[in-house]
């Protein structure tokens, strides 16, 4: 099988057994990896009503057939199981170096089920696989437990997959780390992880991956190369995320009236620039690394030695835009080292920042309205207040006092506190948004509404990219749109969430792969795709109907698992108009949505309540899933 | 007249690319681990330092080759394959660590610029690795470093 390793890694913690399953070939070109085949993985073996944090859940790590070649942004992994934030569908995508390194070893993914009877931590090295005690490994840090497996297992250039505390404590906003500074952060997987014993996963593997026509596959990956080097925004420009950073956007979102400001209030803060990527270039900067083949390098190296929020090491990186909105602007917060030590408490506790953000920039809003007091909390948590939120990120990882509240998320704590609190949360199905203002992007607010995981940012489009014609000519995307419109986006926004759900079943980084406001290089990604497993007539149509089965199968896990309700809504907020800014006066109504929502469901083929129906499951070569949706009423 | 791989330390952001390309040219498969340059990471100190063979000018590994198989030319140390007995004295000789040896072939692995092309500069999509004339090659350095004492000196 060229391309892939040919082989899933098993084990089950429960019985200390693991084995090796070879891929069949067949089921591999239909759902690729990554997002496809974990999602098969989960609709076959997790069951229904299952306890995310129960042994029955399943821990997925799926790479395809790129990974550990050099097709620009292969350096990615995707992490599936039921997720303890949402009860649906959950899965994050990382960097790093970890998916090379284990196809180097000789596996295309691996599945963990069960629960290890106490803490510990699974070694590959190639072929000897063994689940070692990592009793001395609990509540410790990141970087701490990286250096001490290492150590263990003798070799430096081991990689290295854990959780910290906020995934031992079961916080469910808890990431999975791996090379000491990426994040598989969103839907709580780090719980997932915890509450299978598994500290970590050390990864050595030294093997090779073959490829179909090494040849072929070396023009497109220079193809490619050439493209995402002469683009604006990822290539040599001063401006380009190499440069500054994902958060190199902050002041024009500010402008726009999109940076998410004071709990969504509004869109537009006047101290975006203390924020930015420009600012932390001038100040806490060292400069950047790059993932695993990846010709971009927005990763943040930053350095605050000292000073009331020092000891921010390089070991940890930097804050990308999503940190640095959720701790700065989110929370009217200003201060760019604070963020910087929010940013790397989060990654030595494992917790995701957007959602942790999120619950901060809540209790802050809370606290304001009086829903939640100064005696409750042990302190004041005022706007901006940095040291208060710091304090308050420790309380969540070590689920103390009002931190215990705060890490079941926002939907949780709100329906606990009462008192009108969930008009304050933000979220869909339990996930928290990205920052990326819906109201000033409509196309966005339809995939927040009926992403499989939440409110994501990473399904759909963002609007802005649409303002010029001829977006995507190649699928018919050819229309300028407004951004503060739902016309016409549900066709758009189908065919971006195929798209991408097909580069998450690769998968690859999605910015090098974005189909809408990206390179625009699906000619050079089909080439490698094909160079590689030897699938020569692969075509771009295919492509999408391996997105478009990945992506059913994922809705259908969630409608599953929410008992035949999609669950689509969007938060109260926003049907309530922003503050200021140039977004100001947008609202999306229940009405606005109902509308996009029903266009969409009938483009999707799925019935008026938003379940995949029969026959359009028949059509994507999934009958047994529409059986397992009829039984529990989901697909009338 | 020679040239030489040059290396930025500065540039590089650890990405890997280079090792990726260099075992795809020379093996034919993708296997870093069989590559003739490595980037070893300090994320402690921040630093990325791509190695590689320099073709030194008085190589102490084709001194040391019982076999003929490391032949000492200007600006550039070749490798005979064929004439390797995979004896390893090269790599006990080489005080820098850049001969390697290859498993599956069984014998050891040593850049020689892909022939005066080389394939991880081609991929180097940081400009940390420059294929350039020996005598020129710390010539961009100096100017980045200069660039740094004009800005400095800006009014």
């Amino acid at each position: 099988m060229y391309g892939y390793a040919g082989r899933l890694l098993r084990v089950d913690l429960g019985s200390g057994k693991t084995w090796v399953e070879p891929l069949d070939e067949a089921r591999a070109r239909r759902y690729v990896g990554g997002r496809g085949m974990g999602a098969r993985i989960l609709m076959d073996e997790v069951p229904e009503g299952c306890d995310p944090l129960g042994p029955q859940n399943r821990l997925v790590l799926a790479m395809g057939p790129l990974a550990g070649t050099y097709a620009p942004g292969s350096g990615r992994y995707v992490i599936v199981a039921k997720s303890p934030a949402t009860g649906g569908f959950g899965e994050a995508y990382t960097g790093g170096f970890v998916a090379h390194e284990l196809k180097y070893a000789g596996y295309d993914g691996i599945v963990v089920q069960g629960r290890a009877p106490q803490k510990a931590y699974l070694s590959i090295s190639n072929d000897r696989v063994e689940i070692r005690p990592a009793v001395h490994l609990g509540g410790r840090g990141t970087l701490e437990t990286e250096q001490t497996i290492k150590e263990e297992m003798d070799d430096f250039e081991t990689r290295i997959v854990s959780i910290g505390l906020a995934g031992e404590n079961g916080v469910r906003f808890a990431c999975v780390m791996n090379d000491t500074d990426r994040a598989a952060g969103r839907t709580g997987l780090g719980a997932v992880m915890g509450s299978k014993n598994l500290k970590a996963i050390a990864i050595r593997g030294t093997g090779r991956v073959e490829l179909a026509d090494p040849k072929a596959f070396r023009e497109h990956a220079l193809a490619d190369l050439a493209k995402i080097r002469k683009h604006p925004w990822l290539g040599d420009s001063p401006g380009s995320v190499g440069a500054l950073g994902t958060a190199g956007g902050v002041e024009d979102l500010s402008g726009m009236g999109i940076l998410p400001t004071r709990n969504w209030e509004t869109g537009t803060w006047e101290y975006a620039d203390r924020i930015s990527g420009t600012a932390m270039k001038n100040t806490i900067l060292l400069g950047h690394r790059a993932c695993q083949a990846c010709p971009v390098g927005c990763t943040r190296v930053v350095r605050v030695p000292d000073g009331p929020f020092g000891g921010v090491r390089p070991e940890y990186g930097g804050p990308e835009y999503e940190t640095v909105a959720a701790f700065g602007s989110l929370c009217q917060n200003r201060n760019l080292q604070a963020i910087a030590l929010l940013n790397q408490q989060c990654n030595v506790y494992g917790l995701d920042t957007i959602s942790a953000g999120s619950a901060i920039a809540f209790a802050m809003e809370c606290f304001e309205k009086g829903i939640l007091t100064e005696k409750e909390i042990g302190f004041r948590l005022d706007w901006g207040d940095a040291a208060a939120m710091v304090r308050l990120l420790d309380m969540i990882a070590r689920r103390e006092g009002v931190g215990d509240l705060l890490a079941e998320g926002t939907r949780r704590a709100a329906a606990t506190l009462g008192c009108g609190a969930s008009g304050l949360a933000v979220e869909v199905k339990g996930l928290e948004f990205g920052m990326h203002e819906a109201r000033g992007k409509k196309g966005l607010a339809l995939s927040y509404a009926t992403a499989p995981r939440g409110a994501d940012h990473m399904e759909g489009f963002h609007d802005p990219a649409l303002a010029v014609p001829n977006a995507w000519p190649e699928l018919g995307v050819t229309e300028a749109m407004d951004r503060f419109t739902l016309e016409g986006k549900p066709r758009v926004v189908r065919l971006a969430e195929d798209y991408t759900s097909f580069i998450n079943s690769l998968p690859l980084c999605s910015f090098m792969s974005l189909p809408i406001g990206g390179v625009r290089n699906t000619e050079e990604i089909s080439g490698m795709l094909a160079a590689a497993t030897g699938w020569r007539d692969i075509t771009l149509e295919e492509e999408m109907a391996i997105g478009e089965r990945a992506y059913n199968l994922a809705r259908a896990f969630t409608v599953r698992e929410s008992g035949g309700k999609a669950d689509d809504r969007l938060p109260p907020k926003l049907s309530r108009s922003l503050r200021d800014g140039a977004s100001r006066d947008q609202v999306i109504t229940d009405e606005d949505l109902k509308g996009a929502l029903q266009e969409y469901y009938r483009l999707r083929g799925w019935s008026e309540n938003g379940t995949p129906t029969e026959t359009k499951l028949r059509e994507l070569g999934l009958e047994d899933v529409a059986q397992q949706l009829a039984a529990t009423g989901g697909s009338r | 007249m020679s040239r030489m791989i040059a290396v930025d330390t500065t540039k590089c952001t650890s990405c890997r690319m280079c090792e990726m390309a260099c075992s795809l040219a020379t093996t034919g498969v993708f296997a870093p681990t069989r590559s003739r340059i490595r980037v070893h990471v300090f994320a402690e100190d921040f630093k990325h330092i791509p190695i590689t063979c320099f073709q030194c000018e008085e190589a102490p590994c084709a001194k040391v080759c019982p076999a003929g198989a490391l032949l000492q030319g200007e600006g550039l140390v070749r490798f005979v394959k064929d004439a390797c007995i995979g004896c390893r004295m090269c790599m006990l000789a080489c005080p820098f660590g850049v001969i390697s040896f290859d498993s599956q072939e069984r014998v050891i692995a040593k850049c020689d610029t892909c022939s005066g092309d080389p394939e991880c500069v081609r991929f180097c999509a940081y400009g940390a690795l420059a294929f350039l004339e020996s005598g020129l090659a710390a010539a961009p350095k100096g100017r980045d470093f200069a660039r740094r004492v004009a800005e400095a000196s800006k009014a």
